[in-house]
């Protein structure tokens, strides 16, 4: 659970770096020379602004804050009603266009809001709630991400549809004011068949017939006009971006006012409600914290009710002024709504083939297993993921819960999660994201995108941006601009941001010798746009702190303490041992022991889930070539005397200890006495005399000539031909391409190196058993002291 | 007797066989490791069920044969086989008729000694599959960063109805090189997770192989390992070099279609031939000089390809006149076999070369182990004085031819020896160099070349030998070499 302290530090570091951001990047504008905007009227909330003193709000409360709702309910920010930039003045409750940076020129495809609320920071900077309006875009986007929303195929030309989003956003970004309309005064003014006249030649007119709810999706309502839109309310809305608080004083008297409507909001959706309650009895543990969610989501409610009604106090709409002409004609190029075409389109396969990387599916079987031990076999492979991930529940619960509020905010979040490999972390997210995923689809969650990016399976740093930019947008685009539009895209406000969650699998890998992919990628959470959540997996526990030595750590300040972090730590072998029954439920081909006695093994050496399981697949393996085989010999001999009874078949065999230790042995038993026993004579011999070698100068390596002699007299003591010394030579490359010995480059020929690979005691034990090399190893000098 | 046809026939089959172009008749020693690889490879043919696993073991052990058998053994099932698995699936007849005659599985062969970085294996699996029909991929995406993850969602993208894909990676340990071992990684974890179905093989003689994975490349592998040692006991050695020898009917039959009707014709003949042959190859095994050949082979190194490389000889020479291996012809190859490289280089050598080694060897004696051609030539100098006042002695005595005047010395055994002027010497001292029978002693040494550091690169014995198996070496000289210090 993400604390509210956290979430305050959150707002601030975002803040910060917003500041930052604008500093780095002014806003782009080459074409106009953007008027300053200043307020219109007194701060609405004049009377009850205090002055800001020290002790209040650590860092200063210049963004609203949920606390600072919660708290004293005295503000100090100054609320307008209404601003002035250049001729226009924008009151709240007006729609705006908002320009999107996207694009390089004014008008085109803006964004399109409505105001509704707009206050001064402590900074000076001038900014505003507003409210989107979905286009056809966003809508395609947003059908593709939640099934169950209802949304209509395509959106007519002109048509936009209304959301209950609110985001909170500068108000230089304000670049002229649009009027909605309802669909009569629509085609009563454009006719039947709509316009799709530019946008400057058609008064910024748009007409809207629906208006999306966060959970539930598309609904059709009839456009009343601005003012009494602010009225809408999402039955489910919860606690979005929060809303700038208000004085004590308006707040007691709205509450009063409009508790009544919530309740009847709430008891129109008892279905939901259910739902809800459903979903907190599987989440017992934590059970009293959403409980304290929900009292806040009411808080909530009411305080955006209360605002809006005290700006419905204001004027009343007045008809779009005239907007300035853009000052090049090239400008008709503004949008142009290609109804259909986008959303028809599917993605093709090449594209498909790289924008987003779906969960791992469970395995589904082509042929159905049809003896036990196959199906034992077909659970106990790594790829079948289980249906629950038992041992890793805390986790799951932590990670799903982190991701989802962060994915509810709309804020951004990171999360690093370490762990020797084999203990689950990258089968944990999946395990979420897929829950997170079937919640979006039901609309329990507000729909997301899932990014998944593996240091090993990138080629090189920097290609992470590429994967992140290709999902969010499916264009593909190099590195650097990747880089380019990813920042531009995060520091700039838009409505059409899902919130993206990226997995970033292996992260030691991402490490450049600047830092800068990683370093981005954990600092884009914290900008105010991004809505970027970054789960972090690497193998390596203490990389945040070597990763962000010196420079790093230095400027991300004090955003180190967001980054919560997991520990995986190995199985044990009661764990193991749980994760492998919970894969043969209902299967009959282990005995218990056998199970545990694997569990042990490596719980003892790694606790990596996968050798355990890679064990006991292996333990099935032999016993079924054991059970064919005996099958095998039953049906022979029934084929040589038909007339023998051969008494009842056997039962079936299982998996016992011997089977699993058999199973051990041939996966970790080291080959080297096999491979020294199985030499040839003369491999040994040189063994042998390199030994002596060894030992009789106390050095680690001995020169090849060195060797030679000592094998030559040798062979010349115990009568056995000697080798050329070419042959020789050719022995100890063949031992050291098998690693037996650790040879020199050839290039040194007499005078290489070499050493031995193996350990002396397994070349001794190897060679014991022949009678001549006893003899040898028994005139071997004695090992030295030490 | 053998007629011409079937005497070639039997020569190309057998060194098709000794130069492992073909594979051998039957497994000696190696039917289990055989039968689990085989195993291995089916259930990811037949279930899909995704597996990694290794094979380890010195060279020239079978590691490679044993693959390439169990292919065969597949390719031989699977191609037969293909229709009925396609009669579970709901495909129309039309794909059936256009996969028949294909394999129902791809093969994608991978050697580390070719395929030095990932990007180049890289390019090697688009390219050997778009050459197997998934021509889609091939093409399009020529750059590195690019082709991986659009390799890897292809890979992701496939699900169990997919035809397998048997990954062979040659020299894996190579591979296990590769900065980051992300083509490795990105295999095994291919095949431990539900995607498409992959058997990945590694191939290697190194035993440590599995040392030389990272962790998390580590923790993907399955852990599977077959070892193939050499054959333990001298039996098992022979009857693998006689199965190497022996003709089967399949030999003179899988020729064109032409050989097969003269097969047909001429079977009579062609059965005499086999048995006679064999029979032949039989008591070759039991001939006592080639056995010795062949222990002597045993002894050093157990390797097969050792034999094999003494057979090629004597199977080349197989004619009409001589249709039947003999013994004899392996003891002259067996000879060839033993002689020491260097002795051999130095068979022809110049009587200035050979005197400069001996001066060398001297040297060396003297726990002199790097030295330079000034130190050389003035041993080389010391015995030649010592020669030339021995000479003018002995001369005097027998007065005969007398001495030149340019401390030349005329030996007994008619061949005259003399003194040659530094710069001659330093020409043969510099040709010893270049044959790199001399090395520098260390890669950086500045200076003339005259008083450059070297080491020598023939132990003392092989230079006796060397002077031994001199054809014209005056006795002198051979004196000198064997004289101690």
């Amino acid at each position: 659970m993400v604390t509210t302290t956290q979430r305050v530090n959150n707002r601030l570091a975002k803040a910060k770096s917003q500041a930052q951001r604008d500093i780095l990047y002014p806003p782009s504008d080459s074409e106009s020379d953007e008027d300053e905007p200043e307020w219109v009227g007194e701060p609405l909330n004049k009377d009850t602004l205090i002055r800001r003193t020290s002790s209040k709000n650590t860092k200063g409360g210049d963004t609203p804050s949920r606390k600072a709702t919660r708290g004293s309910g005295l503000s100090n920010i100054p609320y307008y009603n209404a601003f002035k930039k250049g001729d226009t003045t924008y009151a709240i409750g007006d729609i705006v266009l908002l320009r999107n940076e996207q694009y390089s020129r004014r008008f085109d495809h803006p964004y399109i809001a409505q105001i509704l609320s707009l206050w001064e920071t402590e900074d000076g900077d001038c900014e505003g709630n507003f409210r989107w309006f979905h286009q056809d875009e966003d809508i395609a986007k947003l059908r593709r991400h939640q099934r169950s929303g209802n949304f209509p195929e395509s959106l007519e030309c002109g048509e936009i549809v209304y959301t209950l989003d609110d985001d909170k956003n500068d108000i230089s970004t304000v670049i002229g004011k649009g009027q909605v309309m309802n669909e009569l005064q629509w085609k009563g003014k454009f006719g039947e068949e709509g316009t799709d006249l530019p946008l400057e030649e058609r008064d910024m007119a748009f007409f809207c017939r629906g208006v999306v709810l966060k959970k539930t999706g598309y609904r059709p309502i009839e456009w009343r006009g601005n003012k009494q839109m602010l009225d809408l309310k999402d039955e489910k809305e919860s606690n979005r971006v929060p809303t700038p608080a208000k004085s004590s004083t308006a707040i007691k008297s709205i509450r009063e006012a409009t508790s009544g409507i919530g309740k009847q909001v709430e008891n129109a959706s008892p279905s939901h409600r259910a739902k809800r309650v459903k979903v907190e009895e599987e989440h017992e543990s934590e059970g009293s914290d959403d409980d304290v969610r929900d009292q806040a989501y009411s808080e909530n409610d009411s305080d955006q009710e209360q605002e809006t009604d005290e700006e419905e106090s204001d004027e009343s709409t007045k008809p779009a002024p005239k907007k300035r002409q853009p000052r090049k004609k090239a400008a008709v190029a503004t949008p142009k709504r290609r109804p259909a075409k986008t959303v028809a389109k599917a993605p093709s396969r090449s594209k498909s083939l790289l924008t987003k990387t779906p969960t791992t599916q469970r395995s589904i079987s082509a042929t159905a297993p049809k003896t036990d031990f196959e199906h034992a076999r077909n659970r106990l492979h790594v790829k079948a993921v289980p249906d629950s991930l038992p041992c890793r529940e805390d986790e799951f619960l932590e990670i799903q819960e982190h991701l989802e509020s962060a994915i509810e905010d709309g804020t951004g979040s990171c999360i690093y999660i370490s762990g020797v490999p084999g203990t689950g972390k990258t089968a944990t997210v999946h395990e979420v994201i897929r829950s997170l995923h079937a919640k979006a689809e039901d609309g329990e969650i507000s729909p997301f995108q899932f990014v998944e990016i593996n240091g090993m399976k990138v080629t090189e740093p920097s290609y992470a941006y590429v994967l992140l930019w290709m999902a969010l947008s499916e264009q593909k685009v190099t590195a650097n601009h990747a880089l380019q539009l990813l920042e531009k895209q995060f520091s700039t406000p838009g409505p059409r941001r899902l919130p993206c969650v990226v997995l970033m699998d292996e992260l030691d890998l991402l490490v450049t010798s600047k830092q800068t992919v990683m370093y981005n990628f954990f600092e884009w959470p914290n900008w105010l746009h991004s809505r970027l959540i970054v789960v972090a997996v690497a193998n390596t526990m203490d990389l945040p702190e070597r990763m962000l030595s010196n420079k790093v750590s230095s400027r991300l300040g004090n955003q180190i303490n967001i980054l919560s972090k997991h520990n995986y730590m190995p199985y044990t072998y009661q764990q193991l041992v749980k994760i492998v029954e919970s894969r043969l439920e209902g299967i009959q081909a282990f005995r218990r022991e056998a199970i545990e006695f694997a569990a042990r093994k490596v719980g003892a050496v790694s606790g990596d889930a996968r050798r355990a399981l890679d064990i006991c697949r292996r333990a099935v393996e032999i016993v079924e070539s054991n059970a064919q085989k005996a099958e095998d010999q039953r049906r022979l001999k029934a084929e040589r005397n038909p007339f023998e009874d051969l008494g009842p078949a056997p039962d079936p065999e299982q998996v016992t200890i011997r089977t699993v230790d058999q199973a051990i042995k041939e996966m970790f038993a080291s080959p080297n006495v096999r491979l020294i026993q199985t030499a040839s004579l003369h491999q040994k011999l040189f063994l042998v005399a390199l030994t002596s070698r060894l030992r009789r100068l106390g050095l680690a390596e001995v020169e090849f000539s060195e060797i030679a002699h000592a094998h030559l007299q040798m062979c010349r003591l115990h009568n056995i031909e000697p080798p050329m010394l070419s042959d020789l030579s050719a022995i100890c490359a063949s031992l050291g391409s098998s690693r037996c010995l650790l040879v020199e480059s050839g290039k040194q020929d007499l005078h290489q190196r070499v050493r031995l690979s193996v350990s002396e005691e397994d070349v001794i034990m190897a060679l014991k058993v022949d009678p001549l090399f006893r003899r040898l190893l028994d005139t071997l000098p004695s090992a030295p002291a030490t | 007797m053998a007629s011409e046809e079937l005497v070639s026939l039997a020569k190309t089959a057998i060194s098709a066989r000794l130069a492992e172009r073909s594979l051998p008749v039957a497994l000696v020693g190696l039917e289990e490791q055989y039968k689990k690889v085989l195993g291995l490879m089916r259930r990811t043919i037949e279930t899909g069920e995704s597996n990694s696993c290794l094979i380890l073991g010195p060279r020239g052990t079978g590691k490679t044969m044993l693959v390439r058998q169990a292919l065969q053994e597949l390719e031989k099932q699977f191609r037969i086989s293909n229709q009925d698995e396609y009669d579970d699936d709901d495909d129309d007849d039309d794909a059936m008729e256009l996969d028949d005659g294909r394999k129902d599985f791809m093969v994608i062969h991978l050697n580390g000694l070719v395929q030095t970085d990932d990007r180049m294996a890289l390019k090697e699996i688009m390219r050997q599959l778009s050459r197997e029909g998934e021509s889609e991929l091939g093409e399009s995406n020529t750059s590195f960063s690019d082709s991986l993850p659009s390799l890897l969602t292809f890979l992701k993208a496939g699900t169990r109805a997919q035809y397998p894909i048997i990954f062979i990676l040659d020299e894996f340990d190579l591979f296990a090189q590769h900065t980051k071992q992300s083509l490795l990684y990105n295999l095994f974890d291919v095949a431990q997770s539900a995607e498409w179905p992959i058997a990945v093989i590694g191939v290697t003689c190194r035993m440590d192989a599995l040392e030389l994975l990272e962790k998390r490349v580590k923790s993907r592998f399955s852990h599977r390992h077959y070892y193939t040692f050499p054959p333990g006991d001298y039996h098992d050695y022979i009857d693998i070099c006689r199965n190497a020898l022996l003709l089967t009917p399949a030999d003179l039959a899988i020729q064109t279609d032409d050989e097969v009707m003269l097969l047909r014709t001429d079977s009579r003949a062609a059965e005499v031939f086999i048995k006679e042959f064999n029979e032949r190859v039989k008591i070759l095994f039991e001939d006592g000089g080639f056995s010795k050949v062949v222990q002597r082979i045993f002894d050093l190194m157990k390797d097969v390809r050792a034999f094999y490389r003494l057979c090629f000889g004597p199977v080349a020479e197989l004619s009409k006149d001589s249709p039947y291996l003999q013994a004899s012809q392996f003891y002259e190859s067996g000879l060839q076999q033993r002689v020491d490289n260097k002795t051999e280089l130095l068979k022809g050598t110049s009587l200035l070369e050979l005197s400069l080694l001996i001066a060398i060897k001297h040297l060396v004696e003297r726990e002199v182990i790097t030295f330079n051609f000034e130190m050389v030539y003035d041993e080389y100098k010391d015995f030649m004085d010592m020669a030339v006042v021995r000479g003018t002695s002995m001369s005097s005595s027998a007065s005969s031819l007398g001495m030149s005047s340019g401390g030349s010395v005329a030996t007994s055994d008619g061949v005259s020896l003399r003194l040659y002027k530094k710069a001659v010497a330093l020409k043969a001292f510099e040709h010893l160099v270049e044959a790199e029978l001399l090395r520098p002693a260390d890669s950086f040494s500045k200076g003339p070349k005259e008083y450059r550091m070297m080491r020598v690169m023939l132990d003392a014995s092989q230079i006796s030998d060397v002077v031994l198996k001199h054809r014209d070496c005056p006795t002198i000289v051979a004196r000198w070499a064997a004289r101690r210090a």
